[in-house]
């Protein structure tokens, strides 16, 4: 059995982690990641929402969980720079420079995009 | 008393209120340093931004509505509307939205409230509704300027009655036999336009245009012209009736309420708006009738240099230059428009590729060797032509956009056309 936890979050990077080790982690391994996690069902439906995305966001997870992400805390990415790709493309694995408005505050993001046919969801990762 | 969990609570309704707002809605500095911005303002601003940020308001429209910036700083007030549903043509910058309203509420002397709406739908209503109800109009109104005839399956005239010869001062003997360019002002004739207009009443049962006419004794007029096809009962196209209706008098008061909607208001060129407007209708055009069309994209060099060096002032005085030098290149159909910024693009219908070059060099050096302005500037242009491969005018823009790329690149102050012709020497300066 694999057992992922707060410790082996500690050291994980933005840039590096793998889009299948998000597919088994739990919830305390997300949250403790430092950057925020947003997972989405086929139909961009809200699975994942991580502790640290629910903070920049000022959201709670069950708020959102359960949602369609694009039509509600991720508005501001419903276009073709980023919501559009998870429909158009097959595999995705790269990062975006972007603005989200946390709490309305227009802040520079840099988006880690994740789509792959063996993934049990597409991944939005988020580093402020 | 409120305790903290029912703050917070409270709190995430408001956030969720404001994620959730289907208008966009920011809030900004008078110099645009945008303060506070909902996600739905994101989405829209960001892709249309052309630094793909949103730290400044102006900047991230600065493309698309260059006014803006203009507009809110000659509002004299510290409070009150400065705009409501400003039109901004986005076609051109991607997928996603054409048109958006953008209202401007300034709240203190150094904070103005934007709201931003998508209405690309209404305006597609908007423009249908204003060709039913010209239709309409053309159908109903006073029988008394309406010049009623026929042509035969050929498009020459075939009857001629008292209404015609009241409209155009033309006999009977003068006009059977002829097409309807007989009747259309010389100096300004758009060559086939009328033959395409019974084209297109073959093709789709009726068309309505407005054009120039001229009478027999030289007046000139603004004719609304309706070709309807008369059909056999096979199908076949028998002939066609026409209706012309003299509409110079409402021409004339929306003469100048046209020129506002369709120029921009420093430099005097064609808008986005207009600019796209008639884009879509050349291409129409050139889609039936196999005539070539063109565009070719200009920018100004160092314009940025421009500004910082001698101010917004000498800027504005070089795009105003800039666009009496062009115009003076151009001919009456060319449409020479302001896209945004320092940027503009020239609509070339009837024109191939080998002749838009030679445009966009006669504008080159004319606009190079320019005097008496605070400091010389010159251009860099890219031509492109309209052929197959190529879907839409954002297409074909896009591949001008390349060549004038290509042209900064190489040195700036040059035409470059994409594709490459295969002997640039072909280009000289007329």
């Amino acid at each position: 059995m694999l057992i992922v936890d707060h410790a082996a979050a500690v050291g994980e990077a933005f840039d590096m982690i793998s889009p299948v080790r998000l597919d088994v982690a739990n919830d305390a391994f997300l949250d403790a990641l430092p950057f925020g996690v947003v997972g989405l069902s086929d139909t961009g439906i809200t699975e994942t929402y991580n502790a640290t995305e629910a903070l920049y966001a000022g959201l709670q997870r069950q708020t959102v969980i359960g949602q369609p992400f694009f039509l509600m805390a991720g508005v501001c990415m419903n276009n073709f720079l980023v919501a559009q790709r998870f429909e158009d493309e097959e595999v995705i694995d790269t990062i975006i420079d972007y603005v989200l408005t946390f709490r309305m505050r227009p802040t520079p993001v840099k988006l880690r995009l994740l789509k792959g046919p063996k993934l049990l969801r597409h991944y939005l990762l988020i580093q402020r | 008393m409120l305790d903290l969990a029912a703050l917070e609570a409270e709190n995430e309704t408001l956030l969720a209120f404001l994620y959730l707002c289907p208008v966009g809605i920011v809030q900004f500095a008078v110099d645009g340093t945008v303060r506070l911005s909902n996600p739905y303002a994101a989405q829209l601003l960001i892709p249309i931004s052309p630094s793909r940020t949103i730290a400044n308001f102006f900047v991230a429209l600065e493309r698309c509505a260059p006014e803006l910036r203009n507009i809110a700083k000659d509002f004299p007030s510290d409070r009150g509307q400065v705009v409501q549903g400003h039109r901004i043509v986005v076609s051109g910058t991607g997928p996603g939205p054409r048109y958006l309203a953008c209202s401007l509420l300034k709240i203190s002397a150094d904070c103005l409230i934007a709201v931003l709406q998508d209405v690309s739908r209404e305006v597609q209503q908007e423009q249908q509704l204003k060709q039913n109800e010209a239709l309409f109009s053309a159908i109903v109104t006073g029988v008394n300027d309406f010049a009623l005839f026929s042509l035969n399956e050929c498009g020459r005239i075939d009857s001629w009655n008292v209404s015609a010869v009241r409209q155009t001062g033309y006999p009977a003997e003068e006009v059977l036999g002829h097409d309807l360019e007989t009747l259309v002002e010389a100096r300004v004739a758009q060559p086939g336009l009328i033959a395409e207009q019974v084209a297109a009443a073959a093709q789709e049962g009726w068309s309505l245009r407005e054009a120039r006419l001229v009478r027999r004794d030289g007046q000139r007029y603004w004719c609304q012209i309706l070709v309807a096809a008369v059909e056999g009962a096979q199908g076949d196209i028998q002939g066609y009736s026409v209706v012309m209706r003299d509409v110079t008098e409402r021409r004339m008061t929306t003469e100048e309420f046209r020129r506002l909607v369709t120029t921009d208001h420093l430099t005097g060129a064609a808008n986005r708006a207009h600019f796209f407007e008639q884009a879509g209708i050349a291409l129409d055009r050139s889609e039936r009738s196999g005539q070539p069309l063109s565009v070719v994209m200009l920018d100004v060099d160092h314009f940025k240099s421009v500004n910082d060096g001698f101010g917004h002032a000498a800027g504005d005085a070089v795009l105003q230059a800039l666009v009496r030098q062009c115009r003076a290149c151009l001919d009456e159909v060319a449409i020479l428009a302001r896209l945004g910024g320092e940027e503009f693009a020239v609509l070339l219908p009837g024109t191939d590729l080998g002749k838009a070059a030679l445009v966009a060099e006669r504008m080159r050096f004319s606009v190079a060797t320019l005097d008496g302005l605070p400091v010389n500037v010159t251009i860099s242009l890219g031509c492109a032509q309209m052929d197959k491969r190529i879907d839409s005018i954002d297409a074909l823009l896009r591949q001008a956009d390349e060549a004038l790329y290509r042209a900064k690149r190489a040195g700036r102050d040059q035409v470059v056309v994409a594709p490459p012709l295969p002997e640039p020497s072909d280009l000289v300066v007329v």
